[in-house]
Formats: C-alpha cells, structure tokens, sequence
C-alpha cells in the first residue's frame, strides 16, 4: 500500500479520499475545541485538508503525519484570529507567573467528575492556553510534539500549560468565572 | 535533586519521557519528600481528569458535510494537483543536479567551441572521446605538436536534459529507449548528435524518469559529433 503522502501526489482523488477518512474526523474535532464552533471547525478542517493536498510535495516525514496537519491547522487559526483582531497579548508569553498561593490541584480538577465543566472551563480559556490543553490533553502530545506543532520553545509550551491549568482549577474551584479567565494569569479578579 | 528541579519534570514523568538515571531520581526525591509527592499525584489525577472531559466528544456536533463530498471537493479545489495526476514529483536533488548539469554542460561547451576553433587553426584532426572518466582515442590523427587534444566532449547529466525536454512517448518503450540508451552511453565511445538528441526527447516519460530516479546515476560524459 502506498504511503499517504504519495498517493496524494500519485493520485490525488484516492489521496484525498483517503486523508478524509483517515484524519477529517480527528481534525474536525481539534479544530471543534479551538474555534468552539462547528462551522469555523469545518472550514477550518476544509482548509487544512486542502493546504495539506497542495504541499504535499513539501511534507518530509520527520515527525508524524498528524502532526504536520496540526502545524497547518495552527497557522490558519492564528491567522483568522489575527484577522479578526484577537488580541496579540495572546500569542506571548509576557504573562506573570502563578502565584503561590494558587489553589491545590488535587482538591480541584481531579475531583470534578463533571466533564462537561471541565470542557467549559477549557473552552474559557484564552486562545493560546486552549491550544496546548487541546493538544496535549485531547491529542496527548508530548511537550516536545506540542512545541513542534505551535513553534515555540518546550519551555513556552510548559509555562502555558502551568498557567492554564491553574485557571482552569481557579475556574473549577470557583475562585474565577469563566469571564475571568482571560485577566491576569491566576490572579483573583 | 531539589523540589523545583523536579518539579520540572512532571509532564516528562507523565509522559514515561524520563531517562533511567533521571528517573531513579526523581523517584529517590519523592519518597522522600511529601510535597513533591503529592504534587507528581495530583498532577497525574490532574492529567487524567483533562484527558477524559476532553476526550469526551458528545458535545461536538458532527459535521454537516460527508466524506465523498468533502475528498470530492477537496480535489476540485486543488486545479494545480489534478494537472499533475499520474506525473512524477521531482525531488530536490534531481533538481539541484539538473542545475549543476546545465552548468558544467555550458562550461563544457564554451570548452568545446573553444578547443574547436584552435584545432581549425592548427589544422589538427584529433579528437578524444571521454566516456565513465576514461580517455579513449579515435582517429590516429594528431596535432602537429603530436598531443592529444580534447575536442567536442560535451558533459551531459541525463537527468537534466530529461527535465528539459516534455514528454513524447509511452511509459515502456520511454524506459526502454533510456535504458538502451544509458546502456550504449556506456559502453559504446560515441552518440551522434542527433541520434542523442533525437533518443534524448524519447526518453521523457515520469515513469521512465521514476525508474531514473530509483537508480540515481550520477550522470554520464556523452561525447557528440
């Protein structure tokens, strides 16, 4: 069987038929829990396939196939954000740290069994902290493959998720809203 | 290895990431120490606990548009990779020789025009045909001084001369061609000009220029009359 990649180039109506049924549905549902809506996520999703399909012939497979489809799919989001007017405070890493009273991991998120707030709490947060919870707990990257697939240091991709999950358990906690999330990392409002 | 360093690897811990020493470590550290162990728990429970709500896809609408359709409309959107159905992608190193190829062909023909005027000036009728870095002699002519003289070696990369040149024929006799070709290239001392040039513009075909590519010759000297 030929890879995927090659019969994309050979034979793009087989490649394409099958990239749809290998990795619409994965990307689809990423794409879901970084727009927070199904149409974006489907454009977005069209959009990824289709760059995919075009440079093909640029794809070298030095990590995995995924992966290089999540570094496409990042570079569209961030550009419909940068479109839209997203605030660029979201791409930086120019955030304080936590503070050290934050509130104990083990008495907040494991104990909520409730996904559904879990996912609420994650979908409050902003962008570039939702990114690599998604990818790292959706996805199960590694924090190596996280910062491949966003391009910024392993140190950045650790620092965002500290900061992240502490909003989340400030969320879950009920020391924040949801509002909240977006002001200063960690701190109470 | 104190509380912070370790703390520090938490996620590569999780992830079964850590090296064995570093490992052992970090194990040493947490039994230990109550904070860190607590922490390296609840991170885990931590973890656990995103990877679940996550990873729990009820409340993801479906999307609205089918596969067929989707695979349908992605190619349609791709005009540039339906245009090049059933070709060959060059790679990048077929590429960069053909450049070098084009090069050294140029060098070699200015060469060539150069050694061809002085032979017209000496009246000399020798030639040398070079073929796989060997020098072989032809005619039993010389120049006056009696040296061999290089005259009319035209270095050629097949390779770049195929991708100059459109497709003309079919898959197989292409091959077939190239590979008779390659093989008189070889093995023979001389191709004719126009012999070359005519087998040349057969010899274009992907599937002949894939077979090509499998071999990965480094190019070949063809001497031209």
């Amino acid at each position: 069987m030929l890879d995927l990649a090659d019969e994309i180039r050979h034979n793009p109506a087989t490649g394409a038929r099958r990239l749809v049924a290998e990795y619409r549905e994965r990307l689809y549902q990423v794409a879901y829990r970084l727009c927070l809506n199904a149409a974006d996520a489907e454009d977005l999703t069209f959009r990824t396939l289709q760059r995919a399909i075009e440079r093909i012939g640029s794809y070298r497979p030095t990590g995995s196939f995924f992966q290089w489809l999540y570094t496409i799919l990042v570079n569209f989001r961030r550009m419909d954000l940068r479109r839209k007017g997203a605030n660029m405070l979201d791409f930086t890493d120019d955030l304080p740290d936590a503070p050290a009273d934050a509130p104990d991991a083990a008495e907040t998120l494991a104990a909520v069994e409730d996904a559904a707030a879990v996912r609420a709490a994650v979908a409050a947060l902003p962008e570039v902290f939702r990114e690599v919870v998604v990818f790292r707990y959706f996805e199960d990257l590694t924090v190596p493959e996280i910062a491949q697939v966003l391009g910024v240091p392993e140190g950045s991709v650790k620092s965002r998720l500290g900061r992240a999950k502490l909003r989340i358990r400030n969320m879950l906690s009920g020391t924040i809203g949801p509002a909240d999330a977006f002001k200063q990392d960690g701190t109470k409002p | 290895m104190n509380c912070q360093e370790v703390q520090a690897l938490v996620e590569e811990a999780i992830d079964n990431r850590l090296s064995e020493p570093c490992k052992r470590k970090v194990t040493q550290h947490i039994a230990r120490c109550a904070s860190c162990k607590a922490l390296f728990a609840a991170e885990k429970s931590e973890h656990a606990a995103l990877f679940r709500a996550l990873n729990d896809v009820s409340d993801i609408p479906p999307p609205t548009i089918s596969p067929q359709v989707l695979a349908t409309r992605l190619v349609k959107s791709v005009p540039a990779l339906t245009k090049k159905a059933g070709h060959v992608t060059v790679p990048l190193w077929l590429k960069r020789a053909a450049v070098l190829a084009i090069l050294c062909g140029g060098a070699a023909l200015a060469a060539w025009i150069g050694t061809t005027m002085e032979s017209r000036q000496a009246g000399g009728d020798m030639e040398n045909r070079h073929l796989g870095g060997e020098t072989i002699p032809s005619a039993p002519t010389s120049t006056p001084e009696g040296e061999p003289q290089v005259k009319r070696t035209l270095l050629v990369a097949s390779t770049a001369m195929m991708l100059a040149t459109p497709p003309t024929q079919g898959a197989s006799s292409a091959e077939a061609t190239f590979d008779s070709f390659s093989s008189e290239c070889r093995t023979s001392v001389e191709v004719g000009a126009d012999t070359f040039l005519s087998r040349f513009r057969t010899i274009v075909d992907s599937d002949a220029l894939a077979a090509f590519n499998s071999k990965k010759p480094q190019g070949f000297i063809i001497v031209i009359h």
